[in-house]
């Protein structure tokens, strides 16, 4: 770990004005940062701990939007009655990531910004232009069992881990930010950048931005919906292929529906082929796994994880079959 | 219903350590305290071959609170010569990182900073710049640049097995392989050292402190007894500690040019690389038989994965040619050198790894016979040992077998596989298969201490990996004795204690337990002889027939004494016995070798053959859509002679049940070829198995009476448990979906419908 | 290091940990599990892999369970961090979870006990014990070599089963 100062924000506007500051980074439950940090994966000079900003912890669910203070820590979100009952995919996507220490932990803002598990990227020595631009992509040639099937470059494969991102893609989110000229909102969908020629810039957060808050239209689609999550290993590890599904029926006819997936892209990927597939059909067996197929039509395998392919797609249809069958 | 395991029903005095592990005060290596210590960072190579051309550490050395940056050039080459242990060393490898400018491996240590905190150390390793040539290299062991070689001493032969092959009317010729495995104990290979004078302190987690003890006197060149090793609790070994890592030469050094004690500890990404691991294996396993399922012909072609800086092979011929009768049998072993670190013991070294493709292969013929595969191993079970023609010193399987279909449910398998599921949809699968395991012995000493109190110390330089020797050996005293477990002290794991074997080969129980045996015995007819000379409380009674129960000591018939006050009456203090002990057959050069602290084993087979046996079971549920593997239950029953304490034996083998679900489901280490480097060293990235994968687990043993293995009856129990279990695991997969996957870890990918 | 020379401040901190509290100087990088076992002598809680993988050095942090190798010391001040050393009552009653541990044969190595056990309390505490089922998935974070989740399952659910209604449970 490289050497910083540390400084414990005392208010919002203590915060923005230290992380205005040159080589500040924003520390919150500390669970990715430290991670990075002993790793020399990260090196700020300068840390503005947020953590007891006590006015980022709240969560609204009573109006037109949900509002996810930056600091609400996944384990609580997870255990949210009205959540549980009205977006499950939600709460299911917090409570199947990491493990409990590290929910009570970690923030649901912080964990959007978690970084890629890609071994190249974590070993530190690996030539990775994620974490050492120019310097290659040494999964190209390397291991790309867990690699990415969207949204890759041929300067970057890795995924993007998060379950709490993907399961937020298929809802209409937006993330709030504040600087020192003011607050803004950015939708979701942008704010993550697919790899294009430099996969070290991950976010479109500009310097000195600190999230504080994760905004979703309230919507009825919530109460059919689900988080699938596959793993190697049925608990505390990241997603092989995970499916966020979120459904509206009339009777056995799907009105609208929202796919997301997890574990296969560059970033949290909305698979709007396989909303559109599934939208004006009756519910069928059949018609789950086309929406499947849907999803990872555009699908770009690389190496040994093609067949996250036919199990993305088994994923998805078996999360649209669970959605479904949960009561509206 | 609940799931409940055998072990918790288990009788059996509660292990001795618990409540010091429970209240966090056992004291671990890295937890000794040793005033203001310097701390140690690592840097090592990303290089996998080439040499040292360039080194730079003056911005590492500008740092702060460094003292010192030392690498193959300040390093101490005047040290003395250790070498490998499989050349009769103490030593991990042959090579000895920091003694020249080679890199043979990638995560080799190339250098080492000090500096007076953790977080200054690790600062300036990583700016210790290092320009390494790159030469061709290769960690996988097929795309190896080295050819094969055969090791021609360990092929095994009886008949012409490929005769018979060949005009046998069924057989399976079929192909196996598994990955490389790292041990990874939680505890990291953690390492104080502190000098005083030319007295040496080492805090190591060791499976060997008398070994390494041995090892670092002579490369010190300081009489063995000025170095102190010292572990009385190790976090987890399984095979990892059992001889000395190069990084415990690096501290000690250290600690002596300092003049100042050094604490390392291992970050959890080295310990792919500063210790060894499970190497990867390819076999072929050809099996021919009649149809009505005698076996004619037995052939078994093992491949290892081994370094070019040493030769290491575990050749699971040893235990293959045990388990069948066959006219005809051939094995062939062979290894591949690779650039690896040199691959070491881990928990059943050669049987985990060779027992999956031949205990796989056993239930493919038993589909290809139309035969059960429990009747097929049944009908082929060896009266004799079946290379050497010598007895068993006892051999349960069968009731094994039948214990362990009952408890499991074996008549409820439908043969005909994936035709059993649950209401959901779920697949269902049985599978079993055979295990076992060698009983060797080494020498070993003991002191048994009978304090004026009336209660037992039990002393010896053996240790408790989490297997249960402060509880087993302290019994094995007691019992003799006539003490309660509560009146009971044991001292493990450290130098000053009379010598203890290497806890590897699950020999501790058998070889320190037999010394501590005759410890106790020889205290026992001290005090009988005591007691019953003239003027003493037992006058007149023939000693042999005084009784030792209860913490008293009683002649036929009568109330008797307690301990202490018979100690008092006869003034005797207290009364220490020491006691050594060698095997069945050692030669007594061989035995003092051993309590040296040198390497020296004896069996399994000699006049008797020695080996524990099991039969083990498992249901997996296999996701019909998501292709997820869930084991839901495991059954073992085993036999290894006499159980001591059936509580912690029975954890200790649940515990290697558990290890092999992880070997047949999610235990790998991915080699990168263009780096040739291990890729996945983390443990998010290397899954060892979590809670929720592990479901119902049962464990039986049956109780054996052998009386030819060695002076307590009790054969091999620590490795065992993980042998039969991936390819029980493996055939119940087949059964549940038809797929048969004939290498581990089985994936998703390996079972998905294309 | 953006900004030039990295700066190279202590900071002093004042640590409560299992009733006590700590005045230390420390190196602003240190992690509060550093600052337990090197600092304080407290080498009760583990250290496993320093990156949040293994769950051996589980504390309570304000009654919740969480990594101390994930938090910097800095990040702990004011707050009550409990250990394995603070389970323990003020007249050296082993906790129950302790003692069930010690029953059920739930440890072997016994090296990722403490954070097993620091982990167990708080499974019970959360209201996430209410089946094997929950017990092993909330027990996941904690990996134990050895392979005794099993008995660790055993002990938690005696716990569980036996402990008055939770106390300092917490949802959203």
């Amino acid at each position: 770990m490289q050497p910083f100062t540390y400084h414990r924000a005392t208010s919002m506007a203590d915060a923005l004005r230290e992380a205005a500051l040159p080589g500040a980074a924003i520390l919150a439950g500390g669970t990715t940062m430290v991670d990075l940090m002993r790793g020399d994966l990260w090196a700020p000079s300068r840390l503005v701990d947020i953590g007891r900003l006590a006015e980022l912890e709240r969560v609204e669910t009573g109006g037109d939007t949900l509002r996810f203070g930056a600091l609400a820590r996944m384990a609580d979100v997870a255990e949210d009655a009205f959540l549980q009952a009205n977006y499950p995919a939600l709460t299911e996507s917090l409570q199947l990531a990491a493990s409990q220490q590290l929910r009570i932990a970690a923030t649901v803002g912080g964990n959007l910004l978690q970084r890629t598990r890609c071994p190249y990227f974590r070993d530190g020595s690996s030539p990775c232009n994620k974490r050492s631009p120019g310097s290659g992509c040494s999964a190209l040639r390397g291991d790309t069992r867990d690699m990415a099937l969207f949204g890759a470059s041929e300067r970057c494969i890795a995924t993007y881990p998060g379950d709490w991102g993907a399961a937020l893609a298929a809802f209409d989110t937006s993330i709030e930010v504040a600087s020192p000229s003011g607050t803004r909102t950015i939708p979701f969908a942008e704010l993550h950048r697919a790899y294009g020629d430099d996969p070290a810039v991950e976010t479109t957060l500009r310097p000195g931005e600190i999230i504080t808050a994760i905004l979703v239209a309230a919507t009825p689609i919530g109460r059919r919906s689900t988080y699938l999550k596959v793993r190697d290993r049925r608990s505390y590890a990241y997603a092989t292929v995970s499916a966020a599904v979120a459904l509206e029926m009339d009777g056995d006819t799907i009105t609208r529906a929202r796919v997301a997936l997890g574990g296969v892209a560059s970033k949290p990927w909305r698979a709007a082929a396989a909303g559109t597939a599934l939208e004006g059909q009756r519910l069928t067996r059949d018609r789950a796994f086309t929406a499947g197929e849907a999803a990872f039509a555009d699908a770009v395998p690389r190496g040994d994880n093609g067949f996250k392919i036919e199990l993305g797609r088994n994923a998805v249809a078996k999360a649209v079959l669970v959605a479904a069958g949960r009561a509206s | 219903m609940t799931a409940t395991t055998a072990s918790i029903q288990a009788s059996g005095p509660t292990r001795r350590d618990a409540r010091s592990k429970a209240a966090g005060s056992a004291r671990y290596a890295a937890d000794f305290p040793h005033g203001h210590p310097a701390y140690a960072a690592l840097v090592r190579s990303t290089v996998a071959r080439g040499t040292i051309t360039a080194i730079e550490t003056v911005r590492a050395e500008a740092v702060p609170g460094v003292q010192a940056v030392l690498t193959h050039r300040s390093f101490n080459r005047g040290l003395g010569d250790e070498t490998f242990v499989m050349k009769g060393g103490h030593m991990q490898s042959s090579f000895m990182p920091l003694s020249s400018d080679a890199v043979h491996y990638a995560g080799q240590i190339v250098g080492l900073v000090l500096a007076d905190t953790i977080e200054a150390a690790e600062e300036a390793a990583a700016l210790v710049e290092v320009g390494t040539t790159r030469e061709q290299a290769s960690a996988d062991m097929d795309a190896a640049r080295a050819a094969p070689e055969d090791d021609e001493k360990a092929a095994l032969c009886k008949g012409d097995a490929d005769a018979a092959f060949a005009s046998a009317p069924v057989k399976v010729d079929l192909r196996y392989d598994t990955p490389a495995q790292h041990h990874n104990p939680i505890e990291l290979y953690a390492t104080t050292a502190a000098w005083v004078g030319d007295q040496l302190t080492v805090n190591v987690p060791s499976q060997w402190v008398m070994g390494t003890q041995a090892g670092l006197a002579a490369i010190f060149g300081v009489p063995q007894e000025n170095v102190h090793v010292e572990c009385p609790y190790v976090g987890g070994g399984f095979g990892s500690k059992a001889t000395i890592l190069p990084h415990v030469v690096l501290i000690a050094e250290a600690a002596r040019r300092l003049g100042r004690p050094v604490k390392l500890v291992v970050p959890r990404d080295a310990m792919w690389t500063v210790g060894s691991f499970r190497p990867a294996t390819r076999a072929r396993v050809a099996l021919g038989a009649e149809r009505d399922g005698t076996l004619t012909s037995i052939i078994f072609e093992e491949t290892g994965q081994s370094s070019h800086i040493d030769h290491i092979a575990f050749p699971g011929s040893t235990a293959i040619s045990r388990m069948y009768e066959s006219k005809t049998l051939r094995t062939k072993q062979g290894t591949v050198a690779t650039d690896v670190n040199t691959p070491g013991f881990q928990r059943a070294p050669a049987e985990a790894s060779s027992f999956f493709g031949f205990e796989s292969a056993i239930d493919e013929l038993a589909v290809a016979l139309d035969m059960d595969p429990i009747a097929l191993r049944l009908k082929n079970e060896p009266a004799v040992d079946p290379i050497k023609g010598v007895p068993w010193s006892s051999r349960s399987l069968k009731r094994c077998y039948e214990r362990g279909a009952e408890l499991f449910g074996w008549d409820k398998r439908n043969a005909a596989p994936g035709m059993t599921s649950l209401p959901d949809g779920t697949l269902v699968g049985y599978g079993c298969a055979t295990a076992t395991y060698p009983s060797a012995m080494a020498p070993a000493a003991a002191r048994v201490t009978l304090k004026g109190d009336g209660s037992l110390l039990v002393e010896t330089a053996a240790h408790d990996l989490g297997t249960g020797a402060y509880t087993v050996l302290g019994q094995v005293a007691g019992e003799m004795l006539g003490v309660a477990d509560g009146s009971i002290a044991v001292k493990l794991g450290d130098t000053t204690l009379p010598s203890g074997p290497m806890a590897g080969g699950s020999i501790t129980t058998g070889s320190a337990g037999s010394a501590i045996h005759k410890a106790a015995t020889q205290l026992r007819d001290r005090l009988a002889d005591a007691a019953t000379a003239p003027g003493a409380p037992f006058a007149g009674t023939a000693p042999s027939t005084l009784g030792f129960a209860d913490g008293r000591v009683s002649a036929p018939g009568g109330v008797g004494h307690s301990l202490a006050d018979l100690l008092a009456a006869l003034k005797l203090g207290e009364l220490a016995e020491d006691a050594e002990w060698k095997p069945h057959g050692m030669d007594d050069e061989t035995a003092s070798k051993g309590l040296g602290g040198g390497m020296a084993m004896a069996g399994p087979v000699s006049d008797v053959s020695s080996f524990s046996f099991g039969a083990q079971f498992a249901e997996v549920h296999v996701d019909p859509i998501l292709r997820t593997v869930h084991v839901a239950r495991m059954v073992g029953v085993f036999a290894c002679g006499r159980i001591i304490n059936e509580r912690t034996t029975h954890s200790n083998l649940v515990g290697g049940m558990i290890w092999g679900a992880g070997f047949a489901l999610l235990e790998q280490s991915k080699v990168d070829g263009p780096q040739a480097k291990f890729a996945n060293a983390d443990l998010a990235g290397y899954h060892i198995a979590t809670n929720a994968d592990i479901g119902e687990v049962t464990v039986e043993t049956i109780p054996e009476t052998d009386t030819a293995v060695n002076a307590i009856g009790a054969k091999a129990v620590g490795e065992i448990g993980i042998v039969g279990m991936p390819a029980a695991i493996a055939n119940a997969v087949y059964n549940a979906t038809g797929i048969r996957v004939r290498k581990t870890p089985i994936l998703i990918e390996d079972l998905l419908e294309r | 290091m953006t900004d030039g020379l990295p700066s190279r401040t202590t900071l002093e901190l004042r640590l409560r940990i299992n009733g006590r509290d700590h005045a230390l100087g420390l190196d602003p990088r240190t992690t509060l599990l550093d600052a337990l076992r090197e600092h304080i002598g407290l080498t009760g809680t583990k250290v496993g892999c320093n990156h949040g993988t293994c769950g051996a050095c589980t504390v309570h942090v304000d009654g919740r369970r969480q990594l101390a190798c994930l938090m910097l010391a800095a990040m702990a001040e004011g707050r009550e961090i409990t250990t394995i050393e603070g389970l323990v009552s003020a007249d050296g009653t082993p906790h129950p979870m302790q003692e069930a541990f010690v029953a059920h044969d739930a440890l072997q190595c016994g090296y990722c006990t403490p954070g097993q056990i620091m982990s167990a309390v708080s499974c019970v505490e959360e209201g996430h014990a209410r089946s094997d089922a929950e017990i092993r998935e909330y027990m996941s974070g904690n990996l134990c070599r050895c392979g005794a989740y099993p008995n660790i399952v055993a002990a938690i659910r005696e716990v569980a089963g036996t402990s008055a209604a939770p106390s300092g449970g917490r949802s959203a």
